[in-house]
């Protein structure tokens, strides 16, 4: 394997590239912590819902396939657990599946190699059964209500729905009890032959190891691979730029109404270059109209229009892209007719140059605090390498926005076609009185 | 380990103190930590005024006189972070605050080091807050917080699994201090005055003697300047009260039931066991490779049984507090699991009592509590947690000897300790709607 080394004088940090004869991307970044983070990573996430078979044709996956296979994947021929191995090196694996990856991982501080080892077989070597995935099917069935059970979460999965028409981004991660109930082993199998091919993956790892010892490891597991075979395209469906609802409430367990205000991002380019330029501007953005320093937030929250809990944040990938204000308010229709006035307000006056430069001062320090943790430097430098970018332009790209730049994009994006508003609104009366009539139930078995 | 200063000086009001200063120099981080904390005893009515307090302080101080004239200055010091620090560690509620900034290597050529700057402005916080023209805290701030802290109030039940744990906490403590409630009622938060806010800070500004912790690439003696420089001249060394976290002792009582229901759909059941055994008992390392078999290592037997073996959940997990002797478990569930998921954790529990751990399991324990106190040198957040809390416990070891001490724990010194353990307290919130199907959206579809 050959590894190329790139650097950066800034951060006083440095990683190697090297592509595996399987076809594997290897990354390697060397960090002095005592903690070692791997990632071992497929292109294949919620919105990759058509999987092309050999003979040319092409299947619908059942929404929440790619997360159903993460947790089979731990499953070993003989019964036994990757989770037991990894515990046994004193490693915490985990993974986790996102709109457009799936990713395995470990973090340890002691026997690396054998980990590492570990975690290359067990995610390429599948086994599923009439049985086992019906026991999974349990599990996930109590996952998804967890979540159901989450406002933030529904907000949120809401507004994405709200957003998109049919861009299948607006599709739960985990899918739902009727669609996972379709998951066969057979379709299990399948894509993993599609969309676990070394080509379509990637392996990083970050902490105190040398590209020799991830070099061993690989070399030990994967096999090389004549073929390349192409990675699955991802099949879109066509998505109208404008919104597929402007509003979208239900009613929740919460005692003040959560709302999600998301704008559709109208442009969003299949150059990952301009897509980094992109989310780099949105996000500096965000810390110029939404921050916690910002006239925004300071003025709604004197006025008890805002509590503590307001985030704003941006996301994008190949296929979509928009940016998200999350808060808690007695009147989130109030927000939304405060946010539209002060985005006129903004854009009538134009971005003040010193608020522009102190909130390009903050973003410089996150972007060099985020080099403090194995676990964040190799998640990110996986999402940039997966997005087709250089983690390391990312501060010069900052430095590079210009508030005119800004100004454009909050022309560009920040429109009433764009937005959606989504509420969670507390329980109305009528539900209450019933929950209540029942917790008097609850208080008398109480005596036992 | 950190190391130990004692900063002696002379307070604002012409008292001599001495202040406890751990300090751990390294470089091996971008950006360093600093926290002042102050362990009081946990007290009823205190307990949720400190809350209060501490929000309101946040709010605006003579010389950054607004939320956004606070986040505004922390912004011009590259992006620190302040949190307030309000928790409870046995008997005792730890109040402060904790910054996190740039080391000074890192910053643009030019600038000023970050460190006198940062107190400046945690003093400024803490013992300057806006007052009127009687002295009195800014009443436009005290009532926006007292709303703002009656809204958390309502909101505790918007996460039912951290909802079932507090739930279980209060029951399960329902004798002692820190079965206290750190939110207070909605009528006693409405109820209190200003002038009564005011009151209480100035008692508590006069016992306020901090214990400073920073770990990061500043030098130790650049850093007993600036808190000498800064932080001194405002205590009033008055001083505080000995504290210690286990002054209270745990009831033995029966086993005590509550079941309550929410418009949720999944169920959480939530178990409470006790211990003798805390962190200042020698079997408390028996204890903590307890702890990660049942219910905290990868291959835990909640884990492998109610979830892998029995379907019964997505997530079952334990947690041990080592101040109170005190187990928890929580479980989401269906609602007619309940009483299954219920039997198959306590035979887990009574199996490691009968002795009945396999060589993975023990092996697979002691592993992992070796890999997470290796992890703790990674971040300074969990080293300051870390030595805060050994110090706390009066039991001061380096992660270091803490791992030796745990690789000599035996099979037998386990299950000896897991003889200890037993059922205190169950609650179950039982999730009130339809099992079947999300809703549908209101406007959508």
């Amino acid at each position: 394997m050959t590894w190329n080394e790139t650097r950066s004088a800034l951060l006083r940090e440095h990683y190697f590239h090297g592509t595996h004869k399987s076809g594997l991307s290897v990354y390697v970044f060397p960090k002095k912590l005592t903690t070692v983070y791997a990632l071992f990573a497929t292109r294949y996430g919620s919105v990759d819902t058509v999987l092309p078979l050999q003979n040319g044709q092409e299947v619908s996956l059942p929404e929440g396939t790619a997360h159903f296979l993460e947790h089979k994947l731990f499953e070993n021929e003989d019964g036994s657990d990757a989770f037991a191995q990894f515990s046994q090196y004193g490693a915490d694996a985990n993974a986790y599946t996102t709109y457009n990856r799936t990713a395995y991982l470990f973090s340890a501080t002691e026997r690396v190699g054998e980990a590492l080892r570990e975690l290359l077989s067990f995610v390429t070597h599948p086994y599923f059964t009439e049985k086992t995935v019906k026991k999974e099917q349990g599990i996930i069935a109590e996952e998804i209500r967890e979540g159901r059970d989450d406002p933030w979460d529904r907000c949120y999965g809401n507004m994405v729905r709200g957003l998109y028409e049919k861009n299948p981004v607006r599709f739960d991660v985990c899918g739902s009890e009727e669609s996972i109930a379709r998951i066969t082993p057979e379709l299990l199998y399948e894509c993993c032959r599609v969309f676990y091919h070394p080509s379509n993956m990637a392996l990083v790892v970050c902490g105190d190891v040398t590209p020799e010892l991830v070099e061993e490891a690989v070399d030990a597991i994967l096999p090389a691979s004549e073929s390349v075979s192409i990675p699955a395209r991802k099949k879109i469906p066509e998505e109208p730029s404008t919104v597929y609802r402007a509003r979208v409430s239900e009613q929740m367990q919460v005692a003040k109404p959560l709302f999600a205000i998301g704008f559709k991002d109208p442009d969003v380019s299949p150059d990952p270059l301009i897509r980094i330029r992109r989310d780099a501007a949105m996000t500096l953005l965000d810390e110029i109209l939404f921050s916690r320093s910002g006239v925004f937030y300071n003025r709604l929250f004197e006025e008890g229009l805002l509590t503590q809990s307001f985030d704003a944040g941006y996301s994008c990938s190949d296929t979509f892209g928009f940016n998200g204000l999350f808060g808690e308010s007695e009147d989130p229709e109030r927000v939304l007719s405060r946010l539209t006035d002060y985005l006129d307000e903004v854009k009538r006056e134009g971005i003040d140059r010193e608020t522009f430069a102190r909130c390009r001062s903050v973003l410089y320090a996150d972007e060099i605090r985020a080099y403090d943790s194995t676990d964040e430097i190799a998640n990110r430098l996986l999402s940039f390498v997966f997005d087709g970018a250089e983690i390391f332009d990312y501060p010069s790209l900052l430095q590079s926005i210009t508030p005119e730049e800004l100004e454009r994009l909050l022309d560009e994006v920040y429109r009433e076609e764009y937005r959606t508003l989504s509420v969670i609104l507390p329980r109305s009366a009528e539900a209450e009185k019933v929950s209540l009539e029942q917790n008097e139930k609850g208080s008398l078995h109480r005596a036992d | 380990m950190p190391k130990t200063y004692t900063l002696t000086g002379t307070t604002g009001t012409g008292k001599n103190v001495s202040l406890p200063v751990r300090i751990l120099h390294t470089d091996k981080f971008k950006a360093g930590m600093l926290s002042l904390s102050c362990a009081l005893p946990i007290r009823s009515r205190d307990s949720w005024m400190l809350a209060l307090l501490l929000a309101v302080l946040r709010r605006g101080t003579e010389k950054y006189p607004s939320l956004a004239a606070i986040n505004q200055r922390l912004d011009t010091l590259f992006g620190t972070e302040i949190s307030i620090r309000n928790f409870y560690r046995g008997d005792l509620q730890v109040i402060g605050f904790a910054a996190e900034l740039l080391d000074d290597a890192y910053l643009p050529e030019g600038s000023e080091p970050l460190m006198e700057d940062v107190l400046e402005l945690l003093c400024q916080i803490l013992f300057h807050p806006l007052l009127d023209e009687e002295g009195c805290l800014l009443s436009r701030y005290v009532e926006s917080e007292k709303q703002l802290h009656c809204d958390q109030i309502r909101a505790r039940k918007n996460h039912p699994r951290a909802y079932a744990a507090e739930r279980l906490r209060e029951l399960l403590y329902s004798e002692e201090p820190i079965g206290i409630s750190a939110y207070g009622s909605e009528e006693e938060v409405m109820a209190v005055t200003p002038r009564e806010l005011t009151a209480f800070w100035k008692r508590i500004r006069q016992r306020f003697l901090p214990t400073c912790f920073y770990i990061g690439a500043a030098q130790p003696d650049a850093v007993l300047h600036a808190l000498s420089a800064r932080l001194l001249p405002e205590l009033s060394g008055k001083g505080q009260e000995a504290v210690s976290p286990f002054s209270s002792v745990a009831p033995v009582r029966e086993v005590r039931r509550t079941e309550e229901t929410l418009a949720v759909s999944q169920g959480q059941l939530a178990l409470g066991l006790r211990t003798e055994i805390t962190a200042r008992d020698p079997r408390f390392y028996a204890m903590a490779v307890y702890q990660e078999i049942l219910g905290s290592s990868p291959i835990a037997k909640l884990m492998m049984n109610v979830r892998e073996k029995h379907s019964l959940c997505y997530s079952c997990s334990s947690a041990y507090n080592s101040y109170k002797g005190s187990i928890l478990i929580l479980c989401g569930l269906k609602n007619e699991s309940r009483e299954k998921a219920e039997r198959e954790i306590l035979r887990q529990v009574e199996d490691i009592a009968k002795g009945q751990i396999s060589d993975a399991e023990f092996s697979g324990a002691l592993a992992s509590l070796e890999n997470a106190y290796r992890r703790i040198e990674d971040s300074p957040s969990a080293m300051e947690q870390y030595y805060y809390g050994r110090a706390l416990a009066d039991a001061e070891i380096s992660p270091e000897e803490l791992r030796r001490r745990l690789a000599c724990v035996t099979r037998e010194d386990v299950v000896a300790a897991a003889q200890t353990v037993r059922l205190d307290t169950v609650y179950f919130l039982r999730g009130t709607l339809e099992e079947k199907g999300g809703e549908e959206l209101d406007d959508l579809e």
